[in-house]
């Protein structure tokens, strides 16, 4: 678009012409103190917790100690352009981001600015960083499920729209990779994503945004980036700002789903700002209210009653581990705030199990209800079955006579563990995973080698998509009944006859 | 600043022990001190100074306090700041003094920068404003700074109000970029 000349020259005319010599009132306080991101001020008596604070060189704060005489405040940019004995001036402003479907396909930082070069973002509304949960009286339980695309979490550990599911794991046991499926799952569903960053690498983030980009999933998904290079506050405040953005869809009655990539970095930043805030250190030199930082944070996710129209937030948090420990303070606190966990497990992950979903440690506590029921009316005995697996794995390693049950068990296991394998961005269409899944737990798989199991899948789908499109559409309308599962079986018997 | 925030914890204290009916002597006592330390500016180094014994650093603090008004009060808070080492507030505690004694009787000491002399009429008219703006009695401490280009800026403790046509232009500089 080009703009004439004299399109400029009137803009500026009307521009000048209603401007109005204004008398500024502000009060003001002077800087006392101002260093690793924290700036004290003495003065600004009437301040808010959580007001924003301008200093001269446009750099803005938040207030977050008040205290007697002085208050402490988080800068959220350069402090180098603060000094000591400036100016600090109240806005009487809460900390607001910019939020609207305009931010879909946008990289922005922890301010809701945008980040991505591709200009400026013409936001529908302002929302509060730090807005309320709902009460009980405008939720109501989760009944639809968030579809993850992945095999062993849809059919295990069903999500639903509306839930707290954590994903738990080591470093490098493939957390985000769960979470990035499930955005590109979303494709064609009306759940809108946001995906924040914290405390991660520049190179991360990019080849984040590059991998949606990929998938066309971008045009769905916001993206909140925080990373390390970045100050703990800008850190701190990074998860608020995209829950603020995807609340926006919920309250509109849409669903959207937020990633918080990790809370653990997150918690790390805040135990940085809170110690340099002097406020006491507790367990892990983690200030008192870490709890409270993220019970409110996930608390803000919730289903909507249909008088509000039935939108929904769903949140995917991270946490990272050491050394498999879940028994550590921030791995504790935010298990027991969630709806459930899913714990990925490093030596899985290395054995070549991926993802390396742990089914015996990892639980939905309110999916179950939102399961579709054709999934459910499949998956039956899969989690005990696998359990059993696991148990016996480890006797059948001493033992060389075993019998006949125990045997066909292990086979069992063996071909179940097999199919719940999946290859990072390919999250599958649920009618294709009660498929296989309903192949193996009916035992068409137990007589055919292990590493020909994910060629049979692959056939599996091959015919399903080529031959057998409208029974899959009608598969997961309902329950699956005996009629429908002997049509399956014959599909079943079909495919295993080319091998 | 930090010796601000030391100072105001010692006004308030002060305060405190303060009836309504000693706010005047206090205030008038206050002038006098000012004068006294920034004629003798060593006298508070002086004072401070750890080389001299304890005892003479407090005697030669009682010793200036002795013609004022309420000298007891003085005396007794001299004696406190010497033996705590923080007779080098001292200023910045007349300050909060000061301004704690004038909020209590509603009144409020303005800096006021204006461009240039203006004539009683105009000044009258800008104390009017602040008034308005502030809802306190106001003392007027006029400086001529020629850089706010026009108008006026007033700033108390906890208050700037700007109407100067520096920051009008500057304004105007901002909503015309396009
Ligand atoms: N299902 C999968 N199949 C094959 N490779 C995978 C799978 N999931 C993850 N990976 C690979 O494992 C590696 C680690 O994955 P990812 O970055 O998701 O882990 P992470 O737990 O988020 O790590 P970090 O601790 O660095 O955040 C990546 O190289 C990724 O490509
Ligand atoms: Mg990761």
């Amino acid at each position: 678009m080009k703009i004439q000349p004299d399109e400029i020259s009137s803009i500026l005319k009307t521009k000048i012409n209603d401007f109005k010599f204004e008398i500024d009132v502000s009060e003001t306080g002077k800087v006392v103190q101002v260093g690793d991101g924290i700036a004290r001020i003495y003065g600004l008596d009437n301040v808010m917790a959580g007001e924003m604070i301008s200093f001269p060189s446009g750099v803005i704060g938040m207030a977050l100690n008040l205290e007697e005489d002085n208050i402490g405040c988080i800068i959220f940019g350069e402090t180098h352009k603060i000094q000591e004995g400036d100016i600090a001036k109240r806005t009487e402003k809460i900390l607001q981001v910019p939020v609207g479907d305009k931010m879909l396909g946008r990289v922005v930082n922890a301010l809701g600015h945008p980040i991505d070069g591709k200009g400026d973002i013409e936001a529908d509304e302002n929302f509060a960083v730090e807005r309320k949960a709902l009460g009980i009286i405008q939720r109501q339980p989760v009944i639809e499920p968030l579809q993850t695309g992945l095999k062993s979490i849809d059919s295990m550990i069903p999500i639903g729209r509306g839930q707290r599911e954590l994903i738990i794991g080591d470093r490098q046991t493939g957390k985000t990779a769960i979470a990035i499926d499930t955005i590109i799952n979303q494709k064609g569903s009306d759940v809108n994503c946001v995906y924040v960053a914290i405390g991660q690498k520049k190179s991360s983030v990019a080849k984040i945004v590059k991998t949606l980009e990929e998938h066309d999933a971008m045009e769905y998904t916001t993206i909140v980036a925080a990373t390390a290079s970045e100050s703990a506050s800008l850190q701190y405040i990074a998860p608020y700002t995209g829950c603020s953005i995807g609340e926006y869809f919920r309250d509109k009655g849409e669903h959207s789903l937020i990633i918080y990539d990790d809370l653990s970095k997150h918690a790390v930043a805040y135990r940085e700002l809170s110690l340099l805030l002097r406020r006491p250190p507790g367990r892990e030199a983690y200030p008192g209210d870490v709890f409270y930082l993220h019970s409110r944070l996930l608390e803000r996710a919730s289903k909507l009653n249909d008088d509000l129209g039935g939108g929904s937030l769903t949140a995917l948090p991270i946490i990272e581990t050491q050394a498999d420990d879940i028994t550590a303070y921030i791995p504790t606190n935010v298990i027991s705030i969630t709806d459930g966990q899913i714990y990925l497990g490093s030596r899985l992950f290395n054995s070549g199990i991926r993802p390396a979903i742990n089914a015996g440690l990892s639980v939905s506590r309110v999916g179950g209800n939102a399961q579709i029921k054709a999934m459910k009316s499949v998956v039956g005995k899969l989690r005990l079955n696998l359990a059993q697996y696991n148990e016996l794995k480890a006797f059948a390693k001493f033992g060389s006579d075993l019998d006949k049950t125990t045997q066909d068990q292990l086979r069992r296991g063996e071909r179940l563990v097999e199919i719940l394998k999946q290859d990072q961005y390919s999250p599958l269409p649920v009618a294709k995973q009660i498929f296989i899944i309903f192949m193996a737990n009916e035992g068409f798989l137990d007589e055919v080698e292990i590493e020909n199991v994910l060629k049979v899948e692959e056939e599996l789908f091959n015919t399903l998509d080529t031959e057998y499109k409208e029974f899959m559409e009608s598969m997961v309308k309902d329950k699956i009944n005996d009629e429908m599962k002997e049509a399956m079986r014959e599909i079943c018997k079909k495919v295993m006859k080319k091998f | 600043m930090k010796n601000k925030l030391l100072a105001k914890r010692y006004a308030k204290a002060l305060i405190s022990n303060l009836d309504e009916s000693e706010y005047e002597d206090v205030l008038n006592d206050i002038k006098l001190l000012f004068q006294i330390f920034k004629v003798n500016v060593n006298l508070i180094d002086t004072i401070d100074s750890t080389i001299y014994p304890l005892k003479k650093r407090i005697a030669l603090s009682s010793l200036i306090t002795e013609n004022l008004n309420k000298s007891k009060i003085w005396k007794n808070l001299f004696t406190l700041l010497v033996n705590k080492k923080r007779f080098f507030i001292i200023f910045e505690l007349f300050t909060e003094i000061e301004y704690f004694i004038l909020d209590e009787q509603n009144k409020v000491k303005v800096n006021l920068k204006i461009a240039h002399k203006q004539s009683k009429d105009t000044l009258q008219e800008i104390s009017k404003t602040i008034k308005n703006i502030i809802q306190k009695e106001i003392i007027l401490n006029i400086q001529i700074s020629p850089e706010i280009i026009g108008g006026f800026v007033a700033k108390t403790q906890t208050l700037a109000i700007d109407g100067s046509v520096k920051n009008n232009l500057v304004k105007l500089m901002n909503i015309t970029k396009i």
